[in-house]
């Protein structure tokens, strides 16, 4: 009889623990199923004449592919942690490396899903990826100027960058999702070959490195609590 | 006994956790009333480039989510995306829907207390002319009576009203959310002190941003109009002191946009709603 109530005890307290365990895991794991792909970013910048005030027309283009690359790494290395699998251009990703032309068709590419996804068409940005996909990731340079920060005692440069995101649904081409961030460089480097001009005065890479870098980690959180 | 416990513990368990499985991530809040947003667009004398509309929808879209938590509202969609529709719905297809929505955004401009002929542009002009009649803007006393009307809800023109019910169910929204940027315009300022200071990102600005919204219940048609306007002595100052005393002109327009769209959203969800609710 006691033998017999001890292994009822021992089945019990195995039974709680299991709960307990359960319980306790991550429901993550529930919803690795779905399969985000990374676009790309575009700049709306490029395309506001602001005359006399910059010329960023020409330097946008550093910027531009920088922001790129930023976007895709911190995503692919972020949203597999709240659940979303993202997805690399595959098809195309090792052909980029090697070929400048297919890398050019590529961009081209990329700049009409982005135009198209705009208007809630998905049917361009499925054929950047060959898989079957749940979400696009897209976004947008909306602004990127030199702020003047002014003490008593010094005179410093930053750089400015707000971006802007929108997740789309493969599926229906619905706006899930829109996220905007910004990011502010510390401080200013010296001048370097690739230095963002912006009327007279002129501010190192490092520092809009810096801007696009805090503007996109801003945004991944902002998406993280969303998910 | 302790096996039936297991058993049913399992049960419980697999229930909780398969009905979690088909969560999609991205999924609103279905709390509080449902809100479509509608066309952002410049009806005012000055056009304003899309890129700029586009990043104050944009900005929109993040305050809507963020006061989302407080759960009066949640998003529904936007004219961005609009499906393809069907036979059924009422609408042939994507263009028809647009235009019926820029035909409510417009109707909803004309027949708003503080609309200003003057200061409209033509699309805007011909429209208000084509549904109000030429004559009503030269008719002192109905002009006099409109400008009572400030802060008071008001109906869009009927058939309109069938058009906006029909996005309603459609879409699933309570509300429909337009907003009109009239003005965003940015000075430069001289003055005998910085007339030697070459850099134009350091010499002082002026800005003004001025908008009005449009929220439309989409059950009876009342709308209720709310207006913003920012100007260098009511914000600035305070974005001064968090950006330093100089500011490039893109930088004050996207502080402003920011000031607008979270002033828009919480005057949407304290005084929009409460106005049409007691109206309907």
């Amino acid at each position: 009889m006691l033998v017999r109530k001890f292994w009822v005890r021992v089945l019990d307290l195995v039974g709680l623990t299991l709960a307990i365990c359960l319980l306790v895991s991550p429901k993550v794991s529930a919803a690795t199923n779905y399969y985000i792909g990374i676009v790309g970013i575009e700049s709306r910048t490029k395309t506001i004449n602001l005359g006399d005030y910059t010329n960023l027309d020409d330097m946008a283009k550093h910027p531009l592919a920088y922001a790129q690359d930023v976007f895709e790494d911190i995503l692919t290395t972020d949203l597999p942690t709240v659940g979303l699998t993202t997805v690399d251009k595959t098809a195309y990703s090792k052909a980029m490396r090697t070929n400048e032309a297919e890398f050019q068709r590529v961009q081209e590419q990329m700049r009409k899903s982005i135009a198209q996804l705009d208007k809630g068409d998905t049917s361009e940005a499925v054929k950047l990826f060959d898989k079957k996909l749940d979400y696009f990731i897209y976004g947008y340079i909306a602004n990127m100027t030199i702020t003047h920060r002014e003490s008593i005692a010094s005179s410093n440069l930053a750089v400015r960058v707000d971006l802007t995101t929108r997740i789309v649904e493969a599926s229906s081409g619905k706006v899930v999702c829109v996220v905007t961030g910004k990011g502010e460089s510390a401080s200013r480097g010296g001048g370097s070959r690739k230095s963002f001009k912006f009327g007279g005065d002129e501010i190192s890479e490092e520092c809009w490195h810096e801007a696009l870098e805090k503007a996109i980690n801003q945004i991944v959180e902002k998406i993280k609590k969303q998910v | 006994m302790a096996l039936i416990r297991i058993l049913a513990l399992s049960v419980i368990l697999t229930i909780f956790f398969t009905s979690s499985v088909f969560a999609a991530p991205f999924e609103s809040k279905t709390e509080g009333a449902g809100i479509f947003v509608g066309e952002v667009a410049c009806y005012g004398e000055h056009e304003i480039k899309p890129e700029f509309l586009d990043t104050f929808k944009d900005q929109l879209w993040q305050s809507l989510k963020d006061f989302e938590n407080k759960g009066k509202m949640h998003t529904v969609g936007d004219d961005k995306w609009l499906g393809s529709g069907s036979a059924s719905s009422g609408f042939a297809g994507l263009i028809q829907v647009d235009n019926v929505l820029k035909d409510i955004h417009k109707d909803a401009i004309a027949f708003g207390p503080s609309f200003q002929k003057e200061a409209a542009n033509v699309e805007m002009i011909y429209y208000a002319e084509k549904a109000l009649g030429e004559d009503y803007f030269w008719d002192e006393e109905k002009l006099a009576a409109r400008k009572q009307m400030i802060g008071k809800p008001y109906h869009i023109s009927p058939k309109l009203t069938e058009a906006a019910k029909t996005v309603g169910r459609q879409y699933g929204a309570d509300y429909l959310l337009f907003c009109n940027l009239v003005d965003a315009d940015v000075k430069l300022k001289n003055s005998i002190f910085n007339a030697k200071v070459s850099s134009l990102s350091e010499r002082p600005k002026q800005i003004r941003v001025e908008s009005f919204f449009y929220l439309i219940n989409t059950k009876t048609g009342l709308v209720y109009e709310g207006y913003n306007l920012s100007d260098k002595t009511g914000q600035i100052l305070s974005l001064l002191g968090q950006y330093g005393k100089a500011m490039t002109a893109q930088n004050l327009l996207q502080c402003m946009f920011e000031v607008q769209s979270k002033r828009i959203v919480e005057d949407m969800c304290n005084a929009g709603q409460k106005v049409l609710g007691k109206g309907a």
